[in-house]
């Protein structure tokens, strides 16, 4: 068999796509979305490093900082996200012991995610649209830079990439609290509670605990997914909004920029933001270690119920820590910049410290 | 110190505008005696910029953002004599690369 056959067929054919359950084909495209859009991010991050050290003649500046601006979004959004909701699609009914809620919605997650980072990647590579990943107002409307319909195409990627994100959410969710059809019914308010720590905050008061209804890992997806929805919002209003000024511009009727306060909007951003890099990160990665630990062991998870609390209390301190972003900004009030920027992100090395402790113990709990 | 800026009296204050990505500075050189406190408030017309200070040997002495639509000022306590370059610490679009101010910053004892 020569390199191609066996790379669309398997080493001696034995790749039999027919074969495979719905579930399997999905999370194979979402595996195989995420590493493409990880070579994407490679070739760009490699072609970057070479220009830094000297430039090259083929890659002209603008073209450079399309590059640029493409880059974190195609990793983060192209690669990662594929790569993390494919896991989690199945991790969930599988730690579960249920269906997913629709294998539908998650092939249009799989979808989405892929043709909104192509989208936007290609009118980046094309226009050289380049506000930054940061998109610091009023940078993403600045017609005398950038193409406006440059801009609106890689906005809609984005967009399209929210979207299929918000059908992630809902499916997670969904799958957690519902009841497959010829099941006896679940409580899946219950499920809801405990999935995100709202039964476990109120076992604190209460003499009689509740057994917690979902699993440790099952818990920690549940909360970053709260992030995850919670960034899908605000990056699909900040989509929205430069649309308004991009649409403005095209129908020639252009909008001040001042109309707009950009502290205000820098705020926002690095709210929304922030619910990926210090929530949904830190949570999913602190879960995944714990399921780790415990499929290495075979052993129970070391301090459980403090990890449990732990997850709770950093999906809860990730909204909180965003003016670490802005202490160079003078403008921003000193309170929010010791407050939010210093006390409370210095909060994370608790939580996170933690989960490594944690998973640290686990694992060392079961030397021989 | 910065912090509580509010409440300290600067011995010089040097008002810049930003625009275009270009500094508009108040002189070709803005001259400070060691010692002195020196409040730099900078104003952008458009984007979002940056300000910062830069050694001779290009190490950053600091910087601020600089946002359209309010007041960016910065104090700073000049221990030293020395040359200092300006450059835009921010990300203002492919025009603004070129945002250097060089040795316009001199302390003298």
């Amino acid at each position: 068999m020569n390199f191609i056959q066996t790379f669309m067929d398997g080493e001696e054919g034995l790749f039999k796509p027919n074969s495979l359950t719905p579930m399997q084909k999905m999370i194979l495209r979402f595996v195989v979305v995420g590493l493409v859009y990880y070579l994407f991010a490679l070739v760009e991050g490699m072609l970057m490093r070479v220009y830094q050290v000297t430039p090259i003649a083929a890659i002209p500046p603008d073209q450079y900082f399309g590059m640029l601006t493409a880059h974190p979004l195609v990793g983060i959004f192209g690669s990662t996200y594929s790569i993390v909701f494919g896991a989690f699609l199945f991790l969930v009914p599988f730690l579960m012991s249920k269906p997913l809620w629709s294998i539908k919605l998650a092939n249009w997650t799989c979808g989405l995610i892929a043709v909104g980072t192509f989208t936007f990647w290609f009118a980046g590579f094309l226009t050289h649209y380049a506000p930054l990943y940061t998109l610091y107002w009023p940078l993403p409307a600045d017609f005398t830079q950038f193409s406006v319909w440059g801009g609106n195409i890689f906005i809609l990627g984005i967009a399209l990439i929210m979207v299929g994100t918000v059908f992630f959410v809902l499916n997670i969710f969904k799958t957690i609290a519902y009841t497959p059809e010829g099941w006896a019914k679940q409580d899946g308010k219950g499920l809801m509670a405990s999935a995100l720590g709202l039964s476990g905050l109120k076992n604190l008061f209460r003499k009689n605990k509740k057994e917690h209804m979902v699993s440790l890992p099952v818990a920690a997806i549940a909360r970053g997914t709260v992030d995850t929805a919670l960034n899908a919002g605000i990056i699909l209003f900040t989509g929205v909004l430069i649309l308004i000024y991009m649409i403005a511009e095209i129908a020639g009727s252009s909008l001040k920029h001042s109309s707009i306060d950009a502290l205000l909007y820098k705020n926002w951003f690095w709210w929304g933001l922030d619910l990926i890099a210090d929530g949904l990160v830190l949570i999913f990665v602190a879960g995944t270690w714990y399921l780790l630990a415990t499929l290495i062991t075979g052993k129970k998870l070391f301090m459980e119920n403090w990890a449990r609390a732990a997850l709770f209390v950093e999906m809860v301190v990730s909204w909180t820590v965003w003016s670490h972003h802005l202490m160079s900004d003078q403008a921003q009030p000193g309170f929010l910049k010791i407050l939010s920027g210093e006390m409370v992100t210095a909060f994370e090395l608790i939580t996170q410290g933690l989960a490594f402790f944690i998973t640290l113990i686990t694992l060392w709990s079961a030397r021989p | 110190m910065d912090l509580n800026r509010a409440d300290i009296k600067a011995d010089k204050t040097f008002d810049i505008t930003v625009a275009d990505h270009k500094f508009i500075l108040p002189s070709e050189k803005m001259i400070i005696n060691t010692n002195d406190k020196v409040m730099f408030n900078v104003t952008s017309k458009d984007l979002t910029y940056g300000f910062g200070l830069f050694r001779e040997d290009n190490t950053m002495m600091f910087q601020m953002q600089v946002l359209p639509g309010h007041n960016n000022d910065i104090l700073w306590h000049f221990e030293s004599p020395g040359v200092y370059t300006i450059r835009s610490t921010e990300y203002s679009g492919p025009k603004g690369i070129g945002m250097i101010e060089k040795n316009v910053v001199e302390v003298i004892d």
